[in-house]
This record gives structure tokens, sequence and C-alpha cells, in this order.
């Protein structure tokens, strides 16, 4: 097993896509921080409706922040899945998986080798994002307290809610922790379907679609009995860490239902990974 | 001598395909075991269920007395595959992807690896990226891949498959020397039965799931004879043999007839002849090449 993970590791170091998340993540932090920088700062609109602010809310926390909610409900989950979707279908294509299968390895441990990386992707991607979200901020715009906004969220709550900068710092780190969790139970589907299939974009592309249809149907009033079942409906629940009194109840709750996501894909692809029949 | 592979009434069906229908095969230790057979004739499928990748429907694969489908690690632990077009990870060099699979297998010296490159003439190329190998360098190196753990059995499926000549023959004297000098036991499929012929001691020939026939290959060319025999009337000889069971008229031309019979039955077949008043001049037996052997198989099955 140990083995497995070393291995899987180092392939995925050395793969050209592994790294377009990275590159593409980062490039949106340079541009957001370019954008705030010279352009008329967002929610400006809010504070002058009684509010006069001295100095700058602009700052490495905002923008933090700013990005996770721009890229949290589409980019960040496409790039995770675009590896993680890849990881068993990516090998089926190339052929590698029967050179790899017919080795003295098992099954199973190979697949919960490749979910492990997996994980460590998708962790590595969400934190990666705050860190250059926060450390081109800083640099640019400066460090300082963390305001942020909330507006009609199914937690219900609106307005504005400033924290010191170690409280920001402590609900940033929270909140891409939740991130981290959420943009998994997506990959998990991308895993699960790249166990399944033998091309690796239809496990990409299976997985976008079930997210956009999820989203949709989240987004229809029709089906509201069954929103509180879609892993999408839970996804966005990292703003209410930028609450006060933090909702913890709601919190968990969406960790526990995207973990139910993330425990029963994982679950399916493992058994039917142990019994299928490679053909590819 | 030791059984290093046991296929005991293997069975594999595909829907409502029957790919494989109640295989048996024995190979043991030191054999060079050669699997022949059509397109489509489930050679494939039985090496991946060999090798752990397809599961049977119903009987067994055992390497080393191992069951390949329940105990995998330890069936697989001294066995070396090469499983139709080999297939690599093209962003990595030669060197870089037989590291990662001998891993697999529990790992190996740099020198292990440094010697299956060599032995299939790719030391110079070793840190090149696989996706810059043409067709053949790729079929060298997989069976660099399967050579590099240093395996007791060795699977090969079509191992000179896209080679050019002067490639074929380099590894089928690669893997005579193999068995011969490190005593592997080798299991390759097959379309090329002159490779077969040259490289294998044993053979087994399957037809649409079924074994026709296995055994040393000398036995199995004795097995059954080819007689030319000269006889006036030949067309009407060919129709009086055609009611023995144990002859077959293969050929038939204006002074002649050729005929495979059961060994040592070739008086019986000139006593027909003669009882049925034909002249028979000569009856000269040939030798069948491998080739002819197979044909006759497969001929007599598609016939039933």
């Amino acid at each position: 097993m140990k083995t497995c993970i070393r291995l899987e590791i180092f392939k995925l170091t050395r793969k050209l896509r592994s790294y377009l998340g990275f590159g593409a993540l980062a490039a949106m932090a340079g541009l957001v921080v370019l954008g705030l920088a010279r352009g008329r700062p967002p929610f400006e609109a809010s504070f002058e409706q009684g509010f006069v602010t001295v100095g700058s809310y602009l700052n490495g926390g905002f923008v933090a922040w700013f990005l996770l909610r721009m890229v949290m409900m589409f980019f960040l989950p496409v790039f995770a899945c675009v590896v993680v979707g890849d990881m068993i279908s990516g090998e089926a294509a190339d052929g590698t998986l029967r050179a790899l299968l017919s080795r003295p390895v098992g099954r199973g441990s190979l697949f919960v080798a490749k979910f492990a990386v997996s994980v460590l992707y998708v962790i590595a991607l969400t934190l990666f994002l705050g860190v250059a979200a926060y450390a081109v901020g800083a640099i640019f715009l400066g460090r300082g307290a963390l305001a942020t906004f909330q507006e009609g969220t199914m937690l219900g709550a609106q307005g504005i809610y400033i924290y010191n900068e170690g409280e920001g710092l402590v609900r940033l780190l929270g909140a891409y922790g939740f991130a981290s969790v959420a943009v998994l139970s997506v990959a998990t589907i991308a895993f699960f379907l790249s166990s399944v299939l033998t091309n690796s974009l239809g496990a990409i592309g299976g997985a976008m679609m079930t997210f956009i249809l999820f989203g949709v149907v989240g987004a229809i009033d029709y089906f509201k009995p069954i929103h509180p079942y879609l892993f999408t409906t839970h996804m966005d629940s990292w703003r209410g860490l930028f609450l006060t009194p933090v909702p913890w109840g709601q919190v968990v709750k969406s960790l526990g239902l995207l973990s139910a996501y993330i425990v029963v894909f994982f679950a399916a692809g493992l058994a039917i990974f142990r019994r299928k029949d490679v053909l590819s | 001598m030791e059984v290093i592979v046991e296929v005991s009434g293997l069975k594999k069906r595909f829907g409502s395909v029957c790919a494989v229908e109640g295989l048996d095969l024995t190979v043991e230790r030191g054999d060079v075991f050669g699997f022949l057979g059509p397109n489509g004739a489930g050679k494939s499928t039985t090496i991946r269920i060999m090798v752990g990748l397809v599961r049977p429907s119903g009987g067994t694969v055992r390497l080393f007395g191992r069951d390949v489908w329940h105990d995998r690690v330890r069936a697989l632990s001294k066995v070396g595959a090469l499983v139709e077009s080999p297939g690599f990870y093209k962003y990595l060099s030669a060197r870089q992807n037989l590291w990662l699979f001998s891993e697999l297998s529990g790992g190996v010296k740099r020198e292990a690896i440094e010697l299956a490159l060599a032995r299939v003439s790719l030391e110079g190329r070793a840190d090149d990226k696989v996706k810059t190998y043409s067709h053949g360098m790729l079929q060298r190196l997989g069976i660099a891949q399967a050579l590099v753990s240093e395996p007791d059995l060795l699977i090969l499926d079509e191992p000179t498959s896209g080679l050019d000549p002067q490639g074929m023959k380099e590894v089928r004297e690669l893997i005579l020397s193999l068995a011969r000098d490190q005593g592997l036991t080798v299991f390759l499929s097959s379309h090329l039965l002159h490779e077969v012929e040259q490289v294998c001691t044993k053979v087994a020939v399957i037809h649409r799931g079924k074994k026709m026939a296995a055994g040393p290959v000398s036995d199995l060319l004795h097995s059954r004879k080819r007689l030319r025999i000269s006889v006036g009337r030949p067309a009407e000889a060919a129709a009086a043999l055609e009611r023995l069971d144990f002859a077959q008229v293969c050929e038939v031309t204006a002074d002649s007839i050729v005929v495979e019979a059961d060994d040592g039955r070739a008086a019986e077949v000139n006593r027909a002849l003669v009882m049925g008043d034909f002249d028979v001049s000569a009856i000269v037996p040939e030798t069948m090449s491998l080739e002819e052997f197979y044909f006759s198989l497969v001929r007599s099955e598609d016939l039933h």
C-alpha cells in the first residue's frame, strides 16, 4: 500500500495535467488582485448605504475570501475533476492499467492508494488557492481586518461581518478546510466514474454533468423537498463560517452530507473495481 | 516435474458470448509453451484470466499452486507479463517506467533494470521519454517490462507483433536463451506458426474457446500422418476414402491424393483402396509442418 501511494505521487508529480489547476488558480488570484487594485472595489455600494469607510478593506484576507466565493461553485471542482477523473480511466486508456494489475498488487490496495492521492491532491489544490490568494493580496494590497459580505444565502443571514486579522485568518482556514471536503465530494464522483469508465473524458464530463444537473435541480423550487439531499446545496455552507454566531448545526450537517457522498461513491467504486474485468 | 501453470475447467462468458469453454492446460517448469489459435479463439481472454485481469465465469487458474483470482498477490509474485500491446507512461522515460513496474513486484536492484534494458537493446534510449518511441521499441520495452522483476514465469501475448524480421529473430533468440540458460518457464501466445515451431517445446491449439490439441510439438506433428498416394482415378478413390473414419482427404490432383490419417493406419488406407479396385502405385508419408497440423485441426473443427 505504501509503495502504491509513493508511486502514485511520483506519477502525479510528473504529469503536466497535475499543474494545470495550480497554474490557473494562481493566474486567477493575480487577475483578481489586479482588478481590485485598479478598479472599483466590489460591494462598495453596500457600504455607501450608511457607512463611511476609513482606509480600505481590500487586503490579502479579503482576496482569499472573495476568490473562494468565485471559484467554489465551478472552477475549483473542474480543476479537481480533471486530475481525479483521470486517475484510473486515464491508465485504462493508456494501457497501463493492465500492466499495473498484472503485477502482484491487490486491487483494493491500488484503488485505496489512488483515492488517497486524489484526496491529497484536492486538499493541496484548495489550500494552494487560499495561500496564493492571501499571499498575492497581502503583497499588493496589504493585510488587515477581514470584511465579508453575506447576501441571501441558504443560511438566511445578510449583512457585513468584519473580523480582526487573527480571527479572520482562523475563519478563512476553516472555510478552506470546508471547501476541501466540498470539492472532494464532486471529485469522488469523478473518481468513481474513473473506476468504471475507460476514458478520462467520460469520467470528468460525467462528474461535471452531475454537478451542473444537481445545481439546476437545486435552483428549481419545485424540487425543494430534495434540496437538502443534494451535495451542491451544501457546498456553499462554508459561508456560515463568516457569520456571528456561526450556525454550527448547519455547517456540521453540510459536512456530514458531503462526507456521505464521498463514502458512498468511494465504497461503490471499490466494490466494482475489485471485481471488474479489465478489458482495456 | 513441478507444475507452474494449471488451468482447469476454465470458462468465461461475456453476456451471451462464450469466449472460453472448459479449457484445461498444464505448463511445467522449464516449458516454453506455445498457445495457438486464430483471432477470436479465446487466447487473449485466457491470458487476461491468467494474469488476474479478468474474472473467470467458471474453473480456475493456478500459478505456482495459487489461485490467481482469489490469491492474486502471491500467485503473481513471480510472474512477468506482457498483455497485448504494451502500455507505458508516455511522460516518463523508459528507465522510470521499468523502475515503477518493478517496484510493484517488490523492487529490484538498479542492475536488474539495466540488464532488462540491455536485453532488448534499448540501453542507448533509456532516458528518453516513452512518447518518442517507435512501435517496435515499445514492443521491446514491453518485453523488458515483463523481464525486469526477474520472474520465474513469463507470460507473453504475441511478443513479436509489430517487430521487423530482425527484431522478431532477436526476441525469439532472447526467449530461447532465457528458457535454456536461466530455466525460465515461458507461456506465449502467437498466431505465427513458424515462430511457435522454432521456439516452443509444447503447444496447445485452441479454437472457439476449446482446446483442440496439446502436447510436445514433435508428438503432435507425428500424431497424424500425411500420405501422398499415387493412384489411378483419384477423384473416385478420394470418394471411397471419405467413408473411412480415421482418414481424411485433403487434396486431390490429376494423379494423386493427399490423405491425413491417424498414425500407423497407412496399411489400412492402402487395403481400402486395393479392395475398392484402385491401382495404388506409391504411398509416400509426409511430415506435417505445425502450420499444416494447425490448419487440419481448425478445418476439421469448422466442418463439424
